[in-house]
């Protein structure tokens, strides 16, 4: 048998993998366009011009799976991506060999020596797209950026533009059992950020009162930008077969057990805010966010005694 | 077949997604012509092996480059690439080791081709695990099974040549039986063969099962029902049309696809749980559709699953008259109606605050433009009732009242 010939049977093949049009365009990296389009600079004129993330599948679960492998000690890693027009395309996510608490999330020098490092076997490999930003966790605090992070995201930005910044709960995606996320940019220096409807947005981040200080101060030097998740169709079609292997752990974890704790942390918190408001209403409180937040917790707990019910029912016997 | 599988092998889908990933990019540039590298896409499996278990969290692309000439080995594996990202890999994850390779194919059959590289990979590591990837889905098995095989490698035996050379044959006729792969192990030299025998080692499939942790459970939810399939307006880079602030739930069961659009956290979290509780009432659904065949002789008595069905069974109900059980239950029921209450009368209190600032500053207003028509006796507005309710949630009331009516007394 030639071998030449019996290598062709198993090289991949075009027609192997069903690839949709977009599919090939989203996962294509055409250095040409990425620097025709970074050339223009457009950040320069409008502070707010990218408006739009799309994180890719393997990015999404990476970032989440190491931002809660570090509990309650914070975690940082990069983004790789590119950018078209005004969407940022967030393809891929590594972690950083660096861990920290509040004060401490910034690369340092060791770290950056890895993450050439990295970024070179990433090419090597035929990986082709550069870094995009980077991302951290805030385990239990809410996506925010917080002082010392904006000033990180400025001198990023001012100085590999594009660059984005990316904050993960790992706690509350935990206990709502749904990704809690968050991408933002930060102004330039000196920029004046319009009072739009963002501040209202922004109060939609329950901030716990240990940080709130540290979230008024800075809240506007970034915007949030509008996060947006897609997979490709191989990954759709490995979902699906995936989730008939996968149903059972969604029937038998109990949110009730898992989050317990972190549960009863926000009533006390809460308790606390309602507290703060009822003695002077002007103090970084709003009663919406209030509102939010007990509804946010009785949902969690209702969700819980849902599926505690259904498994009674099915399991219980009589 | 159970007596040939030694051991299993547990595969974490992040893996499953990080080869996905892969193959995408690999084929969407190598469609479009920028491919850099060999056509060829492996990677390095990282993970723990116990006895004959084996558990793989992790994954990173393998480089291979071209060999000039060809010859039987066209590709060899980039050494000082695999040793650099292993180091760097093992920086973060500190517990993970290498114990195997995979490879995407357009079958789970092992090719030649693939024996040929995990002849390479052998050297590395004699025991590696081979992961066949099957990016066309040609595995049907009623659509449900995974498209993939994992592979054992045994320690080398002595093997007629004509057996290696056999069993690749009968690969190319696609023939789903299962066969027996061997490949060729670096020939000893210090240990005499005889004629027509190779020291080569056999490949065994392990049995697949997934798991995953909590966090990438979540992760994993999130991609198979929020994520969208890609579409071409991410690629022009247009705002998205109001798909920020409803999930779309679709593709969750192929049969019907029929996209939901759902905007409430706790609908999602009910659909999950039907869809999971659809499935559980799909395999019973087989399992009794089997044992009825077997009753009534359609289907061949299989002890292995009649065991397992009893043994199941035999459990059912899982707990049952256990006071401490009902007991916790009822203190998490207890729980969930005071967590609600709690949230209710928040709530209430901050819409009748919400009346009490609303009106106040209505009356207020209306006194000002009809002062002859309002009853100017009446001390502090028709709502002065709700102070005591509203002092509940800070007596923003109260603050309105004496702003409202500072001027006009």
């Amino acid at each position: 048998m030639d071998a030449a010939d019996a290598l062709k049977l198993f090289e991949l093949d075009n027609n192997v993998v069903p690839l949709s049009a977009s599919d090939e365009k989203v996962y294509c990296y055409d250095g040409q366009l990425q620097s025709d389009q970074l050339d223009q600079r457009p950040w320069r004129a409008d502070p707010r011009y990218y408006r739009k993330v799309e994180i890719s599948s393997i990015a999404l679960v990476k970032m989440v799976m190491h931002a809660r492998s570090g509990g309650d000690i914070e975690v940082m890693g990069l983004m790789l991506g590119k950018v078209v027009g005004q969407t940022m395309v967030v393809l891929d996510a590594f972690a950083l060999p660096v861990e920290g608490t509040e004060t401490r999330v910034n690369a340092h020098h060791e770290s950056y020596e890895y993450m050439v490092q990295y970024l070179e076997q990433c090419q090597a490999a035929g990986r082709q797209e550069p870094v995009i930003g980077w991302y951290h966790s805030h385990p239990g605090y809410g996506c925010w950026l917080s002082g010392i992070d904006v000033e990180t995201q400025m001198l990023n930005q001012k100085f590999q533009e594009p660059f984005l910044a990316v904050v993960i709960d790992p706690k509350r995606t935990m206990s709502a059992g749904k990704v809690d996320l968050g991408a933002f940019r930060s102004f330039p220096e000196g920029h004046i950020a319009a009072k739009s409807q963002d501040t209202d947005s922004d109060g939609f981040q329950s901030v716990p009162l240990n940080k709130i200080e540290d979230f008024g101060v800075h809240a506007d030097k970034y915007y949030p930008l509008d996060v947006g998740y897609f997979k490709s169709s191989l990954d759709q079609r490995l979902m699906e077969r995936l989730w008939r292997k996968h149903w059972v752990s969604t029937l038998s974890q109990s949110p009730l057990i898992t989050n317990g704790e972190f549960t009863t942390l926000k009533m006390l918190e809460l308790a606390e805010k309602i507290n703060i408001f009822s003695k002077d209403a002007k103090k970084n409180v709003s009663a919406g966010q209030i509102i939010r937040e007990s509804d946010a917790i009785a949902e969690e707990v209702s969700q819980g005694y849902a599926s505690n019910m259904i498994k009674k029912r099915l399991f219980g016997g009589t | 077949m159970a007596s040939r599988t030694s051991g299993t092998v547990v595969v974490h889908p992040l893996v499953l997604l990080n080869i996905s990933e892969h193959t995408t990019r690999t084929a969407a540039q190598s469609k479009a012509g920028s491919l850099t590298n060999a056509p060829l896409v492996c990677g390095a499996l990282l993970g723990r092996q116990l006895e004959n278990q084996a558990e793989v969290f992790l994954s990173f692309e393998l480089k291979f480059n071209a060999r000039d000439g060809g010859g039987p080995a066209p590709y060899e594996l980039d050494d000082s690439h695999f040793l650099t990202r292993m180091d760097q890999m093992k920086q973060i994850f500190p517990e993970d080791e290498f114990i195997g390779w995979y490879v995407v194919g357009s079958s789970i059959q092992v090719t030649p081709g693939i024996a040929v590289l995990h002849q390479q990979i052998m050297r590395a590591l004699p025991t590696a695990l081979l992961l066949v990837f099957d990016a066309a889905f040609k595995t049907c098995d009623g659509g449900a099974a995974l498209p993939l095989a994992v592979y054992d490698t045994l320690p080398p035996t002595r093997v007629e040549r004509v057996k290696l050379q056999q069993n690749f044959g009968a690969v190319s006729n696609e023939s789903t039986a299962a066969v027996d792969y061997y490949v060729e192990s670096a020939s000893d030299d210090a240990i005499p063969l005889e004629i027509d025998t190779v020291w080569a080692s056999h490949l065994v499939p392990l049995r697949i099962s997934i798991d995953s942790g909590e966090a990438e459970r979540v992760a994993i939810e999130h991609v198979a029902h929020v994520s969208r399939p890609t579409t071409m307006e991410i690629m022009l880079g247009e705002e998205s049309v109001g798909g920020a602030s409803s999930m779309v739930v679709a593709g969750q069961e192929s049969e019907q696809n029929v996209p939901v659009v759902l905007t409430s956290r706790m609908a999602t979290f009910l659909s999950s749980q039907r869809n999971a509780v659809d499935m559980l009432h799909r395999d019973i659904t087989v399992l009794k559709a089997y044992v009825g065949e077997v009753i009534s002789g359609e289907a061949p008595f299989d002890p292995e699953i009649m065991q397992l069905v009893q043994r199941m069974l035999c459990n059912r109900p899982v707990v049952q008259n256990d006071e401490m059980f009902d007991l916790a239950m009822m203190q998490e029921e207890t729980n969930f109606h005071m967590t609600a209450y709690l949230a209710n009368i928040t709530t209430t209190a901050s819409v009748v605050r919400n009346l009490a600032l609303r009106s106040n500053a209505a009356l207020s207003a209306a006194r000002n433009k009809h002062q002859p028509y309002v009853n100017t006796n009446r001390e502090g507005g028709m709502y002065d009732g709700s102070s005591g309710m509203s002092s509940m949630f800070g007596g923003g009331g109260r603050h309105a009242r004496q702003r409202g009516f500072g001027h006009f007394r």
